[in-house]
């Protein structure tokens, strides 16, 4: 039997006390939107975090700054090789440039585009592998702000991550886009038809477009992708969300669900780019 | 008592950053074992439930501010693991392999249950929570690997504390 040393404090007693403060705490804090309640707390905790997190890329820089000077080395040589190439090719870029520029004044979108944006690192993820939350390294003393739209480029797709939802000095936390508590009005990039995106939080990281019309059933394909529509949102138009994977009528309902596949994989993503920020 | 709640409070904290911040980079997917919670089952059955359930909240707390967690889960969640663990405190002694691996195991259990049910009750969006899904499995077999490990770190530092200053309670 080992010494107790409890000071003669019930334990039952004391579970309920901090059972019933747990309690009191989820019900005030709010389903999923953790507001003002928890800020001071994430805001001290991220700082940890941001401290831990640089440690951490600093040490694995400098491990990586030898390999990458190899990687880069041999690289060099074969751009040389294509250097020759490539010179030939700059003529029909230019032009395709030119082209793209005068189609995109036409359509209105390059004014849309033109994103101040402040790139960012990924410096954290959820503890307890409950939630999907990520924390960056970059916070208010950068010029961000609560709700700023995050992105990240993966793939040759620039696309969209997710948002702020707290931000501390030097760094914040974001609301990936499969989270179930984020909205997106989107649109099909082909055909136009606008709807609502959700995630969908399974284990595929699945997002859902919703409330888009029958009608549009055939103009949808599979893998036709689908971008932010800009309407009544926080988030600039244009921007890749997802790929369409599935495409779901039911008899009963006036539109269809359209099973979206990210373009940007969270649980890759290293590097992240904030729009509207105030820098 | 209030030194082995700060040690164990602190060793939990410290091993949730450190599993948020490196080890979900270097492990895929980023489904990595619940270090602090077993550190929480470890320091519970050593020192009882009064010491497992307030550590349990100042980690669960932690853990709050770190997530997309409204306060107060994971703060109700690690009270009851700590405290359920530290039943155990009287009956029977951990050894190094079998009951540190079953105590992993269940305690994971409880997580994973214990956030559906507190989902459930108070109305959160369960799409928002994981469990019940393959990084469940991989969580878990991550934790029974590593339970025997972190078993042998807590009672490691219990020894260096405790050999010190002849006791930190």
């Amino acid at each position: 039997m080992r010494e107790r040393s409890d000071g003669g404090v019930r334990p039952e007693a004391v579970l309920a006390i901090l059972l019933i403060i747990s309690i009191l705490l989820i019900i005030f804090s709010g389903p999923l939107h953790g507001k003002a309640g928890k800020e001071w707390g994430s805001r001290f905790v991220l700082g940890i975090q941001k401290v831990t997190g640089t440690a951490t890329e600093n040490i694995k820089d400098g491990f990586g700054s030898l390999r990458r000077l190899r990687e880069i080395r041999i690289q060099y040589e074969s751009a040389l090789a294509k250097l020759g190439d490539y010179q030939g090719l700059e003529r029909d870029l230019v032009e395709l440039r030119r082209e793209n520029f005068e189609l995109k004044q036409q359509l209105g979108y390059s004014a849309g585009m033109d994103y101040i944006h402040i790139p960012s690192r990924i410096i954290a993820r959820d503890p307890s592998n409950l939630f999907s939350s990520i924390t960056i390294d970059k916070g208010s003393t950068d010029g961000l702000r609560v709700g700023a739209v995050v992105t990240s480029f993966q793939d040759g797709f620039f696309g969209l991550l997710g948002k702020v939802i707290t931000v501390a000095r030097h760094s914040a936390q974001i609301r990936p886009v499969v989270d179930p508590d984020h909205y997106v009005a989107s649109r099909l990039q082909k055909s136009r038809y606008e709807g609502l995106v959700e995630g969908r939080g399974n284990e595929g990281g699945e997002l859902i477009m919703s409330y888009v019309r029958k009608s549009a059933g055939p103009d949808i394909r599979i893998n036709d992708l689908v971008v932010t529509s800009g309407m009544q949102s926080i988030y600039p138009s244009g921007i890749v969300i997802g790929r369409i994977k599935e495409i779901r009528s039911r008899d009963y309902s006036t539109s269809l669900e359209l099973i979206l596949e990210p373009i940007i994989d969270v649980t890759r993503a290293e590097y992240v780019f904030i729009l509207g920020g105030d820098g | 008592m209030i030194g082995r709640i700060l040690i164990t409070s602190t060793a939990g904290i410290i091993f949730g950053i450190v599993q948020s911040v490196f080890l979900s980079k270097i492990i895929p997917f980023g489904i990595v074992p619940d270090i602090a919670m077993i550190i929480l089952i470890a320091a519970s059955w050593k020192y009882g439930s009064l010491v497992g359930e307030i550590s349990g909240f100042i980690i669960g707390i932690s853990f709050d501010a770190l997530g997309l967690a409204p306060l107060g889960f994971h703060a109700l969640l690690y009270t009851l693991i700590g405290y359920l663990f530290g039943r155990m405190q009287d009956s029977i002694s951990p050894g190094p392999i079998f009951l540190p691996v079953l105590a992993a195991g269940i305690a994971t259990l409880v997580k994973y249950g214990g956030s559906f049910l507190v989902s459930l009750i108070f109305g959160l969006n369960s799409g928002a929570i994981r469990y019940f899904s393959l990084k469940t499995v991989w969580e878990l077999a991550g934790n029974l690997l590593l339970a025997p490990l972190v078993f042998l770190f807590v009672s490691y530092l219990a020894m260096l504390f405790e050999g010190k200053r002849g006791g930190f309670n």
